[in-house]
This record gives structure tokens, sequence and C-alpha cells, in this order.
């Protein structure tokens, strides 16, 4: 049994203000395993973004380290980086704005192999790059065809096939699905569970749509105010969710049934300014149960069994009411 | 008589590449208090749909080739501009998806909705206010009079949202559409503004339009459901037949390409292909394509809509 890929600890990002600052991350830790796939969920400025952006780089963390297959990923030097980087890639959430509308499909999907430089010759780069595209559900035909002769899905499709290019062992997927239509979204879901088991990719995949994500995820971390509040599998986390935040979040999620009417936990108030965060647990200013401590104190990311965790200072699932 | 009885509407859009047939058939009605929910994916004609009912579409392009929209007896399509300017926002009002865009910027919230308060009821300055006031306190803002002087930017959206809404209802009228009211908003924000539609129908009477590609939004809100694709409307139906047996092939594939929040299947179903291109659209049935029980006749005759029992209307030649 090797270690997890990736590795976690105390991930932080704080965005300087005229007065004071945005703790947009806040200590966040987590592990990812090979050829898995952990979801960060939580709603706008809950950090989850800043969090993927970190994973790669793409945002420099105030504090905290990052390990990738054990090695501090942080630390690394320019070309170090680099290297490493062919091992992770990122699809973003809005495929129009992901893809340059000035070039062929052929050279945006070349382009991870360009960089890296792993192609020998043109014949061999067109060769891979018809490969990726029938990975993904398209053909040779396409490879001179600009974005815009493209849908929505096709065009996400070929944003996973340029991730794929250099043989990455993990993506972070940031709401990849969020802007396709139902049907098409449940294509692309399932293309990414397919190429998950087929070259055990992990995946950390961001997103606020929980249905999705309790069809896909292994695990699941939510996020609330630049804070991990709850971890855990997703069995655990969908059946028997600890935290009060985790417990609003999933029985406010709309469910197209119209026989069942559930008793909703309606949060008042809305999520506080990232700028200007309250004290002691973040959440208990909308808490349903808060007490005097959870003014005061902030609650550690507790066991609360199995590997489930939860940062809540009455650590039990607390009877959801259905 | 209905509240609003929209029959074989066509709004057409007349572009360089040739007509694109936006809408292309739709009826339906809505009754005082009741709510109608319209969903539908990217360019199925749903928001065309929604922009017809006050005559807010982009003409031209667009133009209402055919059919009537009947509001209180009235038709909508040959109605004047003056009265077309008192009844909208007045006795039919509609938020859209983006509360951003649907506020000005540069004044305080309760100023414009006072300004849309004295258009309709000539009420003295002050009375505006108060009303201005007092509609924010109904849609739930904690201290109202703090906001009513706050502008746009000093809101959150899920406050936005709530003010646009107090806005539209500030006149009390008898129709309300919203064009993906919650699409924008985080799914504890999505529920408030849910739960406050709700209420607001049972204690207003307001009728309601609510457009969505949300099935589950849909659920939640709505006595009738009608289902578009590619301009056509496709099945029509109460919201629980809807969900419990959905007749046309299209619903049943979009029903189920849904993943669920408590089971957990191996594969989401999913509709193969894509929504054909606008201006290229399939003979027959539109949906023909993507369907797994296309026949011969669903390649050469377009499907009319016909009651298929247990109060639903289907447009399939072999509905399920």
């Amino acid at each position: 049994m090797t270690g997890p890929l990736l590795s976690v600890q105390g991930l932080t990002k704080h965005f300087p203000l005229k007065t004071g600052q945005v703790k947009a991350v806040d200590g966040v830790s987590f592990d990812v395993a090979a050829g898995e796939t952990l979801a960060l969920v939580g709603e706008s400025g809950c950090g989850k973004s800043t969090t993927g952006r970190m994973l790669l780089r793409l945002t420099d963390p105030t504090a905290g380290s990052i390990a990738f297959d054990g090695e501090d990923f942080l630390g690394l030097g320019r070309a170090a980086l680099r290297r490493r980087r062919r091992e992770m890639q990122i699809v973003f959430q809005d495929p129009y704005a992901s893809l340059s509308p000035r070039n062929r499909v052929e050279d945006i999907v070349a382009e991870p192999l360009d960089v890296h430089g792993l192609c020998e010759s043109r014949a061999a780069r067109r060769e891979r790059v018809i490969e990726l595209l029938r990975l993904v559900g398209l053909d040779a035909i396409h490879l001179r065809r600009h974005p815009f002769e493209f849908s929505g899905g096709q065009r996400q499709r070929i944003a996973i096939a340029r991730a794929l290019a250099p043989q990455p062992r993990l993506i972070v997927a940031d709401e990849p699905v969020s802007a396709l239509d139902v049907s098409v979204q449940a294509q692309v879901v399932n293309l990414m569970q397919d190429l998950q088991e087929k070259f055990g990719l992990a995946y950390v995949f961001i997103s606020h749509d929980l249905a999705v994500v309790r069809h896909i995820a292994h695990r699941v971390a939510v996020m609330y105010l630049g804070r991990l509040v709850e971890i855990g599998t997703t069995e655990t986390l969908f059946s028997a969710p600890h935290h009060p935040y985790t417990q609003a979040l999933l029985s406010a999620a709309p469910v197209p049934d119209p026989e069942r009417k559930r008793t909703r936990i309606v949060l008042a108030g809305d999520v506080p300014s990232p700028a200007n965060v309250p004290s002691g647990c973040h959440f208990h200013p909308r808490c349903p149960v808060a007490q005097a401590i959870c003014r005061e104190s902030v609650p550690a990311l507790r066991d609360v069994g199995g590997g489930h965790r939860a940062a809540c200072h009455f650590g039990k699932p607390f009877p959801i009411p259905v | 008589m209905s509240l609003l009885e929209v029959d074989d509407l066509r709004v057409h859009l007349f572009t360089d590449r040739g007509v694109v047939k936006a809408v292309d058939g739709v009826q339906f009605s809505v009754e005082a208090g009741r709510s109608l929910g319209i969903v539908g994916e990217s360019g199925c004609g749903k928001t065309m749909t929604a922009l017809s009912l006050m005559r807010l579409i982009p003409e031209p392009p667009a133009r209402i080739v055919s059919g009537s929209i009947r509001f209180d007896g009235e038709d909508v399509v040959t109605m004047s501009p003056d009265r077309l300017r008192a009844l909208r926002g007045n006795q039919i009002a509609m938020i859209y998806q983006d509360p951003m865009t649907s506020l000005n910027p540069v004044f305080t919230v309760g100023e414009q909705i006072a300004e849309a308060v004295r258009l309709h009821r000539r009420d003295t300055r002050s009375a505006a206010w108060t009303r201005a006031v007092e509609v924010l306190h109904l849609v739930g803002i904690p201290d109202p009079d703090r906001v009513a002087r706050a502008y746009p930017h000093q809101l959150s959206g899920g406050m936005r949202q709530r003010a646009v809404i107090g806005m539209a209802l500030a006149c009390e009228p008898k129709l309300l559409i919203a064009d993906e009211p919650t699409t924008a908003l985080d799914v504890t924000i999505q529920a408030q503004i849910l739960e406050l539609l709700r209420r607001l129908q049972g204690e207003l009477g307001t009728g309601i339009v609510l457009i969505t590609h949300d099935l589950g939004v849909i659920a939640d809100l709505v006595d009738d459901v009608i289902v578009m694709y590619a301009g056509k409307l496709v099945e029509r139906a109460p919201v629980r037949q809807l969900f419990a047996a959905p007749r046309h092939p299209y619903t049943s594939g979009l029903l189920r390409s849904v993943p669920s929040l408590d089971i957990r299947e191996r594969r989401l179903a999913t509709i193969d292909g894509t929504v054909p291109p606008a201006h290229a659209m399939p003979n027959g049935c539109r949906f023909n394509p993507r369907c797994t029980l296309a026949r011969d006749i669903c390649h050469e005759q377009e499907p009319p809509l016909v009651d298929v029992g247990n109060g639903t209307m289907a447009a399939c030649w072999a509905p399920l």
C-alpha cells in the first residue's frame, strides 16, 4: 500500500484588501488516492475553486503544503514544476471560454503534447490527437474544425481530450458539467467515469450540484467560507451527514419528485462575506443548533467514525426531519 | 375563462440564414392562483415563449406570426402599445435570472420599486415609498427600511432577487412570469426563494409561469408542466402525472438523465446526440434523430398534440 496520490495539509489562501484580508481558503487538509474521485462541494465563495487552482499552483497558496506522489509540490522549481504538471490537468466550467476560438481542434488538443514535447513527429502528433478524440466520443473529421462549430457538450469533450493528452494521473475538474443541459450533462459524467476506469485517473471534482456529486464521487468534502466542515465517503456523507450545514445543503437541493414533500431546513440569512467572517465556527450565525461555544471557539475537524470527519462542536448526526 | 390562454403561438426569427421557428405552435393556459412550469433545454424556445407573453421579444428579428395570447380575455398579440404599457409591470410582471441586470445600479432599491408603483397607481411619492418598504417586508427582507435606501451592489444575490420579486409584486399583478428565477443562486438561497414564491402564490393568489431547465425546481413549485423541445410543445401534464408517467420519449429521457440524490446508478441514462441546429430541423417529429423508438412515420409527419389520458397531452406518434 502506497501513500495517497495527493496530500494537502493546512492549505490557505488569503487575498489582501486595503483593510484586512479575504480568507478565501483557511487551513484545508485532505488526501486523494490514485483512481479516486474526491468532490469539493459548497456554495459561491466557499473557496472550492481557489482550492482547485492551488492544487495545480495556478494560484499560489499563502500557507500549507501539497504533496503529489509523496513529493513536496510547492517547493518545486520551474523545470520540476513543469514536469510534474504533466501529471495533473484541469478542466474548467465554461467550454466557451476555455478553448481558444482561433485554434483548430487538433492544435487545441495537442497543446499539452507540444508543451511537454511528447510527440516526435507531426504524424505521431496527429495520430495521438485522433486517438484522444475517439476516447471522448469525437472523431478524425473534427480535427480541422474550430470550437464555434461545436455544441457545449462537444466542447467539454474537447477540453477533456486536451486534459487527457499528457496522460495525467490527476484531473481537477471545476464545475465541468454545470454549464451543460441535463441530457448532455449525463453524457459527460458517464464519459468521465469511463475514462477514470480505463486510466485509473483521480479526480478532484468541484461542484455545487449534489446529485451529480452523489453519482460520481467516492468521497465528498464540504466547504463553507474557506473551511472544510465535513469530509467522508459519499455513502456516509449523504446518508448520515454530521454537520448542520451539510444537512441544510442536502435538504435544500431540489429533488425531481413532486410526491416527496420534504421538510426543508431553510437556512436564514446569506453566506457572510469572506472578508468579514464570523468568529468561532463560521457557520454559527445561520446554524439552527448553535450554542454559546460556537461563537467563541473554532471546532476542529474530528473523526466521527470510520474516517468520516466533521467540524462541529456537537459531533453527532443531527436528525434531519424528513 | 382562464387568466391566461395561449393558443397556437408561433414566434419565428427572420435571420440571414433563413427562418428559425423558435416557438412553433404552443398552447397552454394558466388559471388564477395556479402555477405552470415550462421546462426544456437550451434553445427549446421556453424563454421566447415567456417573452412573447408580454410582447417583449426582440422585434426584429423575431415576430409573432400566428396565434393568440389571451390575458383576462384580451389578446396581447393585437394589443395597442398604450394598453400593453398599462398591463406590463402592473397586471403581468416578470422576473429574470440575473437580478443584477434587472436593477438599475444608480438608483436605490426603494426608488426603483416606488417608481413602478407611481407609474401604475399614480400614488404620491411618500405613498409609493411606503409601498416599496411594505413589499420588501413582504418578500422577507429583514430591516426593509434600510434595504430600501441601499443600492443594488450593496445587497447579496439572494437579497437582490428578493428585491426584484418585491418590485414585480408591488402592483399586485395577476400573473407573474419568472424566467429561471433561482438559477443564478446558491442552493440554500434557492430554497428560500422557492419558499417565498410558494407563500406569495398562496397569500396573493398570483398566477405563476415558471421557466426553468431544473426539473427539481419544477417538481417543487408548479401545478402543471409543459415540456418543450426544439420550439415544439411535446408534452403537457399535471406535475405528478408528468413525473410519475411521462408519455413523450423526450420527457422520459430528460427525467432519467437527472442523477438522483437517493439512488446511485452505475451509469446515468442519457439522450444520445444533441438538439438539432435551429436552421436545420429534421422532418417529421423534431426529436426523431435522438429517439430510440422512432418509426417511419416519425421521420415523415409531425405528430399533433393529442390527449393521451390522465390529463396529459403529448405530441408523439407512439406515446409511452
